[in-house]
């Protein structure tokens, strides 16, 4: 039996070509995800752990989450380092201070701007056991506050050598340094991806405000002592409030960091190859169910010689697993190779990686085989069933049975399916703090429910839009038309699976597009200001010196600096993490329109914080209450809430300068607001600003547009991500079509044998494909449009609804294209069959 | 309609001789129908395809079943084979009622106990000769008897065709392939549904002679629904069906016989239509 079925894909080979292809892109989509990042994850785990391998003990200041190892800590006293020295069994130890620069290249550009434009900057380590990094060609430490060395990446990407005068940017003043040699780690020219800066202690103490401090220390025992003892001797002479680690426990903890912050970018990785699986899945149901409606004499055949059904239907299962197995393993290597693509372009824009091999885990292959397996298992079951279920007279019938209207009992799973699909969003959406997974199940539910549904629909639709067809193209127009209605089950699969990529497509566009235009015009709305100063893609650490200067130039009435880190400025409630920003109350009301709800905006200026509404509804406060607000540096602070606010700009929580200057380690603005007289004085900003590399000034319709295009272009990548989905879905127009072609085979041979002409028979062929593509584009544009205006209105507080007709209306027209191209492969092939041989064929 | 080239002695032109005796009455049945009724269709749209047949066939008989195109010469077949069911009376191979039998069980008696020839061949075209012979014990999973699949390819001709698939066989070659696969698991039974209707004369002549070959020298019982006269004359027997109902049989037939027959049996029809016009009344005629 099995090498019956064997036989019988071998025979059919061509007819599974596309539907091979899909699984094989599912299963390679979601293999490549495995891959990269549990490459990614062994690689940067290797960097980290090369970096601290002589590192026993780590000594630094607590966080509010101790488990966060990327935003600072309160620095501690250098005079630690010292203290530590004495201690016994102590083989080396050295203290750093760590920050941000932006480095400029030769342009005077900031490396890597629009991006992560940050590089570490590090105090060179004062003992040679923790110098873990050596010297590419000559070099020497930085001595003086003249001096800088920078990784062997950064140096060959921007062409620097060693003797260069290299610019860069600190809280955005412009600082200068000799670059006095370049280094690199044993593998890798950089911190896996991230640039290095090393200054000598003292100079870093200075240029970033840490005068008799450090930031870290890292401590080596000797040879006979465990790193656990060592952390125990070194509890018993420094202060409590420090933290005290060991080596191991500070890698895993960063590892573990990282290794979090792979998961979110492969979680969203994963969620876009299990799309595609989905779409994948339609097409393999329809070829199976085209293949096995063609062989029904075959399988009716067999049962009349004594077949049972069950041997039919394993057959035909057999078949689908063998197809998918092949499909499989090429997906595998097809996996491996777009994860050493992605990888190839992270280190193509600066990113340098251990050099290890891909992470090909056994867990990896088998969870998308069994995916590739378990997808195609399932999609065929309904055609293999109904194969077997073929009558043994059928064998004895010419023609193949006219496929018909779904069954009562298929329409009736599609309403159940629709019910608990919406029913499964509703509540991952709404219920408690939602859930990602309901939310995703209920959505392949509904996809599900419409594909059952729509063999309904889809004669409706194919008239509806081939009628215009019809009209302007003629004969081929006319007969493309005919042929999407000969078997509307089959359209409408086929067009299914376009429906769902165009549907998501919409939705999350929709959904984004409201979003951006709701920060937008809220943006809008609460800025009173005429101009920001902001950094590149609002990644600006500017100094408060800055805001001075401006404020000192005449036609500028108000200087408004928000105080705020670039990765937000924490602090703890209980045990949730919250942000927050630090503004000057006087002369606020020039600035922002805060949309006041309660109390005084000038109450602030003594101490005091305001809150906004939807935080303050959701926590029971109100206004004069004190609220428990724990920060690094100062700790656990009572704060009075002395307004509260309805605008969604800035944060949720503004703390008034003085506040924020007692409790936060560093003062950084990330923009700064400004009001001004006149236009006059706009170019003095301008001339002052030129120079600060990385600081620009915006009018305000300027900095919404900025804010809205970091929204807008997660939009982009969704849309690339589910492009692919589209791909998947054309590939199964053209096998839709090819099948088709293969069914009419003797009927095109008449066709032609009357005289039509190879042309016509394109045409019409070309139209079909277009037809069956558009009531896909047009059912799933009518659906995204639905689900992401219903989204968005549902989201909390709501957003205002902004539709992007101009992208919606370019991807249908592009689709027509699509449509147009998937069928010249099948048309192709149709125009060539000769009309005797075709007319002969049984 | 060609005249036919055999004489009453059994004896073809081109010499060969096939054994034409009738079986003796009391050799065992190998199948046989009791009151067998088939009806199709509800309410007004009923069609009795067979109704009330009654017929038996003895073990090693080549047996032919005549009749006009709806007289449920082929839905006989089917349901003897266990293809279809009877809405009436019963079918039995050898001692098993089929009637009786569940889906699974008559797929089992297809597989294992009938063997069946069809008018279009239905080869799977993928697969080859010997594989398409073997079709029954690989869905039995059984090995056939090697002795016998040689002498059943050696007597249909195939042996240096065994690995060729459909295609690169004439359509007397794979006819022959298709009665091969009916016979190489030592059916009880084998049913011919008009099995050289695709065929040329010569070829159909040649498949004939050697169903009836097998039949006599192998004891092989062969029922054959057939409107050719000229292939109902290699039977032993011919049953003629009208209106799903037995209306004649012959044992010994010739060709002249059963011509003469069609032609009283077509005659009869004609004024049976005649009657049922004068039932309705003249629908041409003008009512008061």
């Amino acid at each position: 039996m099995l090498r019956i079925t064997l036989k019988s894909i071998r025979s059919h080979l061509s007819r599974f070509i596309f539907t091979g292809l899909a699984i094989m892109l599912g299963v390679g989509f979601v293999m490549g995800t495995f891959v990269l990042t549990d490459t990614l994850d062994t690689a940067i785990g290797k960097a980290i752990s090369d970096a601290n391998q002589n590192v026993d003990v780590v000594v630094q200041g607590k966080s509010l989450d101790p488990d966060d190892t990327l935003t600072p800590r309160p620095p501690i006293s250098a005079g630690l380092v010292d203290t530590i020295r004495t201690v016994d069994s102590v083989a080396a130890v050295s203290g750093y201070v760590v920050d941000f620069v932006k480095i400029l290249d030769k342009d005077g550009e900031v490396v890597g701007a629009g991006g992560w434009p940050f590089a570490s900057a590090i105090s060179w380590p004062s003992s040679p056991e923790l110098q873990v990094f050596s010297f590419r060609g000559a070099g020497k430490a930085p001595e003086t506050s003249e001096e800088i060395v920078l990784d062997a990446a950064l140096v060959e990407n921007e062409d620097f050598s060693v003797g260069d005068r290299i610019e860069l940017l600190i809280d955005e003043e412009r600082h200068s340094f000799t670059l006095t040699g370049v280094i690199g780690f044993t593998e890798t020219d950089n911190m896996a991806g991230t640039s290095l800066a090393f200054f000598d202690l003292a100079t870093s103490q200075k240029l970033f405000d840490r005068e008799g401090q450090v930031d870290r220390i890292e401590v080596v025992a000797s040879e006979n002592l465990s790193q656990d003892e060592l952390v125990d001797r070194l509890r018993s002479v420094l202060p409590a409030e420090l933290e005290i680690i060991t080596g191991e426990d500070e890698t895993e903890r960063t590892q573990d960091a990282i290794s979090g912050q792979i998961a979110i970018f492969s979680n969203f990785l994963a969620v876009f190859a299990g799309i595609s699986l989905f779409v994948g899945a339609f097409m393999i149901h329809n070829t199976f169910a085209i293949v096995v409606a063609q062989r029904n004499r075959e399988l009716g055949l067999f049962r009349a010689l004594g077949a049972s059904r069950r041997q039919v239907l394993s057959s035909v299962l057999l078949e689908s697993l063998a197809l998918a197995s092949i499909a499989s393993i090429l997906g595998i290597g097809f996996g491996v190779v777009i994860a050493a693509l992605l990888q190839a372009a992270f280190e193509a824009i600066g990113g340098s990686l251990p050099d290890v091999a891909p992470d090909i885990r056994p867990s990896s292959v088998l969870i998308s085989v069994s995916a590739g397996l378990l997808i195609t298992l399932f999609s065929v079951l309904g055609p293999a069933r109904k194969g077997a279920g073929v009558a043994p007279l059928q064998a004895l019938r010419e023609e193949p049975e006219a496929t018909d209207m779904p069954p009562w009992r298929r329409t009736l799973s599609g309403f159940v399916f629709a019910f608990l699909g919406v029913t499964l969003l509703v509540a991952g959406l709404f219920v408690g703090d939602g859930s990602m997974e309901a939310v995703l199940a209920g959505g392949a539910l509904l996809f599900l429910a419409l594909a059952v549904l729509a063999p309904y629909a889809a004669p409706t639709l194919v008239r509806f839009i081939g009628a215009p067809i019809a009209r302007i193209f003629g004969i081929g127009g006319s007969m493309g038309r005919t042929n999407a209605l000969r078997n509307p089950r089959r359209t409408a699969a086929t067009a299914s699976a376009i429906m769902i990529a165009i549907a998501l497509i919409t939705t999350v566009s929709v959904i984004i597009q409201s979003l951006s235009k709701t920060v937008g015009d809220e943006t809008e709305q609460a800025l009173l200001a005429d101009r920001v100063v902001s950094g590149e893609g609002q990644l600006g650490s500017i100094s408060p010196d800055i805001a001075h200067e401006l404020a000192g130039l005449p036609g500028v009435e108000t200087v408004f600096p928000i105080r705020q880190e670039f990765y937000g400025t924490p602090w703890r409630l209980d045990d949730k993490l919250k942000t927050l920003v630090g503004i000057d109350p006087q002369g606020i009301d020039q600035v922002l329109d805060l949309d006041l709800k309660a109390g005084n905006l000038a109450d602030l200026a003594d101490g005091g914080i305001a809150v906004r509404e939807d935080e303050a509804e959701d926590e029971g406060w109100f206004l004069g209450d004190e609220i428990p607000m724990e920060f690094s540096a100062t700790g656990l602070q009572q704060v009075r809430i002395d307004a509260i606010f309805g605008a969604r700009v800035l944060s949720p929580y503004l703390l008034s300068l003085v506040d924020y200057e007692r409790n936060i380690i560093s003062q950084t603005d990330s923009l700064i607001l400004l009001k001004l007289s006149d236009e006059a004085a706009a170019n003095k900003v301008t001339d002052l600003l030129s120079a600060y590399p990385d600081l620009g000034l915006l009018t305000v319709d300027e900095f919404v547009e900025d804010i809205r295009g970091s929204i807008d272009q997660l939009l982009g990548i969704t849309s690339v991500l589910l492009g692919l989905t589209l791909i998947i879905s054309l590939l199964g127009v053209v096998n839709t079509l090819a099948l088709s072609i293969f069914e009419r085979t003797r009927e095109i041979g008449l066709l032609r044998a009357v005289g039509m002409s190879r042309r016509q028979l394109r045409s019409s062929i070309r139209w079909e494909s277009v037809i069956i593509t558009l009531i896909g584009a047009f059912a799933g544009v009518l659906i995204g449009l639905g689900l992401g205006i219903a989204a968005s209105t549902a989201a909390e507080d709501g957003l205002t609804i902004a539709v992007p007709t101009g992208m919606i209306i370019s991807f249908v027209i592009l689709l027509t294209f699509s449509g147009m191209i998937a069928a010249l492969l099948p048309a192709r092939r149709a125009a060539r069959l000769n009309p005797l041989t075709a007319i002969a064929e049984e | 309609m060609q005249p036919s080239d055999r004489t009453e002695d059994g004896s073809t032109k081109d010499g060969s001789h096939v054994e034409t005796t009738l079986a003796p009455p009391h050799r065992e049945v190998a199948a046989q129908t009791h009151n067998a009724g088939r009806v199709y269709g509800k309410g007004n749209a009923q069609v009795r395809a067979i109704d009330g047949v009654t017929v038996s066939f003895a073990k090693g008989q080549f047996a032919a079943i005549m009749g006009p195109s709806g007289s449920g010469k082929s839905t006989l077949l089917h349901c003897m084979a266990g293809l279809d069911n009877l809405t009436s009376g019963s079918v039995s191979i050898g001692d098993t009622n089929v009637t009786a039998l569940s889906e699974a069980k008559r797929t089992e008696l297809r597989r294992d106990r009938v063997g069946f020839i069809f008018q279009s061949y239905n080869l799977v075209p993928s697969l080859t000769a010997r594989e398409n012979i073997l079709l029954h014990c690989t869905f039995a999973k059984t090995k056939p008897d090697q002795a016998w699949f040689d002498e059943v390819v050696s007597t249909m001709g195939l042996a240096d065709r065994l690995s060729h698939t459909p295609t690169e066989l004439s359509g007397g070659q794979q006819q022959r392939v298709a009665a091969a696969r009916a016979l190489v698991h030592r059916p009880e039974i084998v049913f011919a549904d008009e099995p050289t209707g695709a065929l040329d004369s010569r070829s159909g002549r040649r498949l004939l002679t050697l169903l009836a070959h097998v039949a006599h020298d192998k004891n092989q019982t062969i029922v054959m629904v057939t409107h050719d006269p000229v292939a109902a004359s290699f039977a032993d027997r011919v049953i003629f069906l009208a209106d799903g109902k037995v209306v004649q049989e012959i044992t010994k037939p010739t060709v002249e016989r059963i011509l003469q027959i069609v032609q009283e049996l077509d005659e009869k029809q004609e004024n049976k239509n005649a009657e049922h016009l004068d039932e309705w009344g003249d629908p041409l005629a003008v009512t008061e």
